[in-house]
């Protein structure tokens, strides 16, 4: 599957020019050094080119109304989402011991307790390009093995794409990476 | 008996309104402190009945009321599309507020100044503008405010599931893939519209759609959830409003009625500096 983006005004000084090739069977790895525009590509592809791509951002989950979590899953299932998983959700609220704090509200969750609620949400969406930025901030060694686990299983089906920096703990999966970088004030990405 | 009855039925659809409209805006921008006052729309409600007001009078020109409400929906129908469309982009919801601080100094600045020049020359002035009141209310005015009270619970009705995924915050909302530009633009022309209304037959109700909404979501969110911010809170705030506006009428001083809008803003405000001291502003 081929995502091309030409842009000229990518970001306000920033062309970008890519074609980036997507793969099943293999976490699609995109990085890059900070501020380069791993985030606004993702948001770029989630905004422009697919219906059905779920995007799972980096920035955490806040809150308005502090509700408990087991409120906010109820939420989430009766808003009933395109290509909702229920038994993926299940999966993840379990193996991420969500079910333990899910009496606890918004805004008593630790980092990693945030994150593993919208990986939680997030991975049970399962659109046909699932890309998660960061998927492992704030997550300890056991739950980024569990996170590898459930993606193992992901790309048979899916195109997913991980943006990370640290991806040590990806290391016992198929990976095609690309590497963004910046040529003539153009964002342009290789796969090495 | 029968005017009483009206003008009950009157203030209640206000006060519902007034919690429903400042209950959705806090829901959308997800800030207790954005209401449509805060944001302006009171204001810019204000300023469009001085400027008719003032070609009425110092032109001669004569549209008739039914005219000048129709024109002032339709124009707060497109300045309803032009913040929902505004809302549909990079969302700042800090300017906004500024821009509506800046548009209640404007207003208020320029009303006392119109004020002061309109009596100085002996022209008619509406003085209670900014202080609403339910004194002369009779069918005509009754009806335009049940409609857009059915109108808000319809919309409610329609849209729950939007409504109640978007409480769950911005991010879940993307997670779910649920577009919610429909339900807000459909909310925020409602209440645009509904407050120009409500200025317009009544007066303004200064800091009540700010106030009200946050004393629902603390009665009544925790043990009925967001249903009863809404529906069990909005209608209960009806009901405190309408109260308020009988003890108006029935306790006058030295034979001159209170406007209920003047006793809410006295209120309303106190209750605001009390809610940014809870919220620990300073």
């Amino acid at each position: 599957m081929n995502i091309i983006i030409n842009e000229k005004k990518f970001l306000p000084h920033r062309a970008c020019h890519i074609s980036l090739i997507l793969d099943k069977n293999k976490v699609n790895l995109i990085k890059g050094v900070n501020g380069i525009g791993k985030s606004t590509l993702a948001s770029f592809i989630k905004e422009h080119f697919f219906d059905d791509v779920t995007l799972i951002e980096q920035t955490p989950i806040r809150h308005f109304y502090n509700r408990q979590l087991i409120d906010i899953k109820n939420i989430f299932i009766n808003a009933r989402p395109d290509h909702f998983s229920l038994e993926s959700l299940n999966y993840l609220w379990n193996v991420f011991e969500l079910e333990r704090i899910s009496q606890h509200v918004v805004h008593q969750l630790s980092g990693g307790e945030n994150q593993c609620l919208k990986l939680a949400l997030g991975l049970s969406v399962k659109n046909k390009v699932i890309i998660i930025d960061e998927p492992s901030q704030y997550l300890d060694d056991g739950r980024k093995e569990k996170l590898s686990i459930f993606l193992n299983e992901l790309i048979k089906e899916h195109y997913v794409v991980v943006i990370e920096h640290e991806s040590s703990w990806l290391s016992t999966l198929p990976q095609k990476r690309a590497e963004l970088y910046i040529e003539k004030d153009t964002l342009q990405a290789k796969y090495v | 008996m029968f005017e009483e009855s009206v003008r009950l039925v009157a203030s209640f659809c206000a006060g519902t309104l007034m919690s429903l409209m400042g209950s959705f805006i806090q829901l959308r921008s997800q800030n207790i402190l954005a209401s449509t006052s805060t944001v302006g729309l009171d204001s810019l409600s204000v300023l469009w009945i001085l400027i008719f007001h003032s070609l009425t009078v110092l032109l001669g020109m004569t549209i008739p009321f039914s005219g000048q409400l129709i024109l002032g929906i339709v124009v707060f129908v497109i300045f309803g599309i032009y913040i929902s469309k505004l809302t549909e982009k990079k969302f700042n919801l800090q300017k906004l507020l500024l821009l509506g601080l800046a548009l209640n100094l404007f207003v208020g600045a320029l009303y006392s100044l119109w004020q002061f020049l309109f009596l100085a020359f002996n022209f008619d002035f509406p003085t209670e503008l900014l202080f609403g009141h339910f004194r002369f209310v009779s069918l005509n005015e009754l009806f335009p405010v049940i409609i857009l009270l059915i109108l808000f619970f319809a919309g409610l009705k329609k849209y729950w599931r939007e409504i109640e995924i978007f409480s769950t915050g911005p991010e879940i909302t993307r997670l779910a893939g649920i577009n919610h530009q429909k339900m807000s633009r459909f909310f925020l022309v409602l209440s645009s519209v509904t407050i120009f209304i409500l200025v317009f037959l009544f007066g303004g109700f200064a800091f009540l759609g700010l106030v009200l909404p946050i004393l629902s979501r603390g009665l009544w969110f925790r043990r009925f959830g967001l249903k009863g911010e809404f529906v069990i809170g909005g209608i209960i705030n009806g009901i405190m409003f309408m109260l308020t506006d009988l003890v108006c009428y029935s306790f006058p001083i030295v034979g001159a009625e209170i406007p209920v809008g003047l006793l809410s803003g006295v209120v309303g405000s106190l209750g605001l500096i009390l809610i940014l001291r809870r919220a620990h502003v300073w």
